[in-house]
């Protein structure tokens, strides 16, 4: 079932006790460690967007969205016990699996942060990103420099990691003004890492990949102190296998499902845990695990969250403000697959005993979203489409942001050519307590043709 | 301008983290009344006059807290007890639901909680608009009396303490009775809080060292405030005790507390420190009357040295004035409170 927030409230007095103080991050046993808390909690410390929000009533989401929304005071935590810290930027998945091969480090996706001016409904990051000279028309992910600044959404990395060649140009923007503010501090090292911009030279790109990565596997030995091994490396990887096939297995069963199993707003979260495991990879490993399992159950006691009548929909590019998603739902459709940037971050690394992990890394990444052709992308779109018998495609995009300027027309034609399903192109604005009338109608005029 | 909103710097706070500087609460509650033009009767029972006030107290002194409060009388009243509100005066316990024990007992207690009874309005509809005009930006506190307090406006006030003070066993049991029976409400009360987008800070002002002993205040207040305390930390919630008054007496039990803030008012909170400063992040607690009375260059000298003995207290520091800012507190008495606590209240960041 999907509550709003009030239901979330009530629904909260009946858990008991000691299931709330059950789950706790970091497999620590201290207090601190927490993270069973209702939406409520979250409103109360700023994230405003929550009033608006629907959420799946499962103990397990309740889990899932603890979780989620605890995870800056858990990268302060992690410090605070020693773990090193490593901010991830713009690879969007092919670096956790190095990264958790060693037992102290814990990696993180400063990325991410572009959902807090919406979760809280807030200008500030963007007025700090502003006076930096950020113009206004381009990628919502340039708040994430003012979180740098500001030192209060992640403790100081003990390495930031940021990606160059085929990464988005404002995110480029954003790495650029991140280095320049570390390069005076020479105590932050701050290391950049090469994507190929194109893969047709399919050799070449695999070898560019893997120098990166066995050049960070020593970096990050040195700051860890720690032993680098391949078998590290194999163990680290089936660990993010293993999540990403849960995912996998779960994506399917949502999307084939006749019920919907599971809101789409839900299933955006669960996505996008397999670029970094929202810092703790065996709680969420846990947390999968038992999403996937109460869906299982949900398919075959055929409990679904939505209507049934509501029409299948597939969405292109993750959409800033989650709203977007409730109000799809709430109005006819049914997101039952996606295509949100992070490709690489779902395919299994093909690993086995002939090959070195690190060619298997690179072969894996090769699959990015954003390496190759803008036809490539509207393929995986338009797999989507087939996979589940979508009757709409919609894309969300940030007016001014490179990539959407570049690439959303090609994707509508694309699509519109090989599919014959509606595509449905909508800017999504600045935080906002509601969505603008203007684009409800266009959205309504889409639902209705579907 | 500084780099971090209030609620980014509260959240290192919380998380024990340093922040850029220490944070600065004076409660303000009836003085933003008085720094907007509000007659108090209309700060007192409209809501949208609580609010406005506090918006335009944030606006003038940039205080790192709202606060939604109009009296400790306010549950007491929704429960029955009958108060007064003059135009220009503070609000008046008129007529206490019981006039004793017996009468109590005779009659007893409906607790049904509803979110229109008495003037709970008042808090809902300022958190209400508090919340979408600043609450991205600050932590809004809303103060709810514990249960002891609740029970003190409940009957004669007299009377009560002195039942409390030496209770044989039957009347012992009735008062531990209706004590759980205002917790329920009270935390029924916090539920419609919470659900606002507000921060609960429990107040218990008539437990104060200045009003009842140690040992009554370990049979009759301490536990019904656990039990709130307890209530928000099935929340993960961080929880703020103010106690007014002299709490000096009872310094060790107050360390058994489980509150994550304590807020305190009339004792020496550098030495107070020693005993609860590894436990709890300390709010105080600088003389309301010196705030009210003293010019502002004399307010600075005191607020430095405040500042600078509690700034490195291990769980954190709010700079805070003890208790309510008086009414008619000149503004520029706590300007230079503020602008003091934040000069000298700066760390490494």
């Amino acid at each position: 079932m999907r509550v709003d927030f009030f239901t979330w409230n009530e629904i909260f007095q009946n858990i008991p006790e000691r299931i709330i103080k059950r789950y706790k991050y970091y497999e620590r046993k201290e207090e601190w460690a927490r993270y069973l808390s209702p939406p409520q909690t979250f409103a109360i410390y700023g994230m405003r967007h929550l009033m608006s929000l629907k959420f799946d009533s499962s103990l397990e989401c309740l889990r899932l969205w603890g979780f989620i929304f605890n995870e800056t005071e858990r990268l302060f935590r992690a410090k605070q016990i020693n773990k090193k810290i490593i901010a991830v930027m713009g690879d969007l998945g092919g670096i956790p699996p190095i990264i958790y091969s060693f037992k102290s480090l814990i990696g993180f996706y400063p990325d991410c942060l572009w959902w807090q001016p919406f979760f809280s409904e807030n200008y500030n990051l963007f007025e700090v990103t502003g006076k930096a000279s950020f113009p206004e028309t381009s990628c919502y992910s340039r708040v994430i420099y003012a979180t740098f600044l500001k030192k209060a959404y992640f403790p100081k990395p003990d390495l930031i990691i940021a990606s160059t060649g085929a990464s988005c140009d404002d995110y480029s923007c954003v790495m650029q003004k991140v280095y320049n503010l570390f390069y005076k501090d020479k105590k932050t090292e701050f290391i950049w890492l090469e994507i190929p911009p194109r893969k047709e030279k399919r050799e070449s790109a695999i070898k560019l990949l893997k120098e990166n990565y066995q050049r960070l596997a020593k970096i990050l030995s040195e700051i860890t102190q720690e032993k680098f091994t391949i078998e590290k490396l194999i163990s680290g990887i089936k660990r993010v296998n293993l999540i990403r096939r849960n995912y996998q297995r779960l994506k399917e069963l949502v999307g084939k499902s006749e019920i919907a199993p599971l809101g789409s707003l839900e299933m955006l979260l669960l996505e996008f845990g397999n670029l970094h495991f929202y810092s703790d990879i065996l709680e969420w490993q846990k947390i999968l695990l038992g999403i996937l399992n109460l869906v299982r159950k949900r398919i075959k006691d055929n409990e679904g969250v939505l209507n049934k009548e509501n029409k299948k929909i597939i969405w292109a590019t993750p959409p800033a403000d989650p709203l977007y998603l409730i109000y799809f739902e709430d109005n006819g459709t049914r997101i039952v697959g996606s295509e949100y940037i992070i490709h690489q971050a779902l395919e299994i690394i093909p690993i086995n005993k002939n090959k070195d992990p690190f060619t298997a890394l690179a072969e894996s990444y090769l699959s990015a979203s954003l390496i190759g052709k803008t036809k490539e992308r509207a393929y995986l779109i338009i797999n989507e489409v087939k996979k589940y018998q979508a009757k709409g495609v919609v894309i969300s995009q940030v007016f001014g942001a490179s990539h959407c300027a570049y690439e959303t027309e090609i994707l509508k034609e694309e699509i519109e050519e090989k599919t014959k399903v509606p595509v449905l192109i909508i800017d999504i604005p600045l935080p906002s307590s509601e969505i603008p009338l203007q684009t409800k109608t266009r959205i309504n005029a889409f639902i209705e043709n579907l | 301008m500084e780099i971090l909103t209030s609620r980014e710097r509260f959240n290192l706070l919380v998380f024990d983290e340093t922040p850029d500087r220490v944070l600065i609460f004076p409660l303000i509650t009836n003085h933003s009344a008085y720094v907007s033009n509000y007659s108090i009767k209309d700060y007192y029972t409209k809501g949208e006059v609580l609010a406005q006030s506090q918006i335009n107290a944030y606006e003038i002194y940039q205080i790192d807290f709202l606060s939604v409060f109009s009296e400790v009388g306010i549950i007491a009243e929704a429960l029955g007890s009958y108060f007064e509100y003059p135009q220009e005066d503070l609000p008046k316990l008129r007529k206490p639901l019981f006039s004793n024990l017996k009468d109590y007992w005779e009659r007893k207690l409906n607790c049904q909680y509803d979110e229109g009874k008495g003037r709970l309005y008042l808090y809902f509809d300022a958190i209400k608009i508090l919340y979408k005009t600043l609450g991205d930006i600050l932590p809004i506190l809303t103060y709810i009396p514990a249960p002891f307090t609740t029970l003190a406006l409940l009957f004669e006030p007299t009377e009560i303490l002195k039942e409390v003070s030496i209770p044989n066993l039957q009347k012992k049991r009735i008062l531990k009775e209706v004590l759980l029976l205002i917790t329920d409400f009270t935390i029924q009360f916090m539920k419609s809080i919470i659900n606002y987008g507000a921060l609960p800070i429990i107040v218990d002002p008539l437990a104060s060292g200045s009003v009842i002993s140690p040992k009554t205040y370990k049979n009759f207040a301490l536990p019904y405030e656990e039990k709130l305390i307890n209530y928000l930390h099935r929340y993960d919630l961080d929880v703020i005790l103010h106690i007014c008054g002299n709490t000096q007496v009872y310094l060790k039990e107050l360390n058994k507390s489980t509150a994550d803030l304590l807020s305190l008012d009339k004792i020496n909170l550098i030495a107070g420190k020693k005993i609860l400063g590894n436990k709890f992040r300390l709010i105080g607690n600088f003389d309301t009357t010196e705030i009210l009375l003293l010019s502002p260059e004399e307010i600075r000298k005191k607020v430095k040295k405040l500042v600078l003995k509690m700034k490195d207290n291990k769980k954190g520091y709010i700079l805070a004035t003890g208790c309510e800012v008086p009414f008619s507190t000149p503004k520029e008495n706590l300007l230079a409170f503020i602008e003091e606590g934040k000069r000298w209240g700066r760390y490494k960041f």
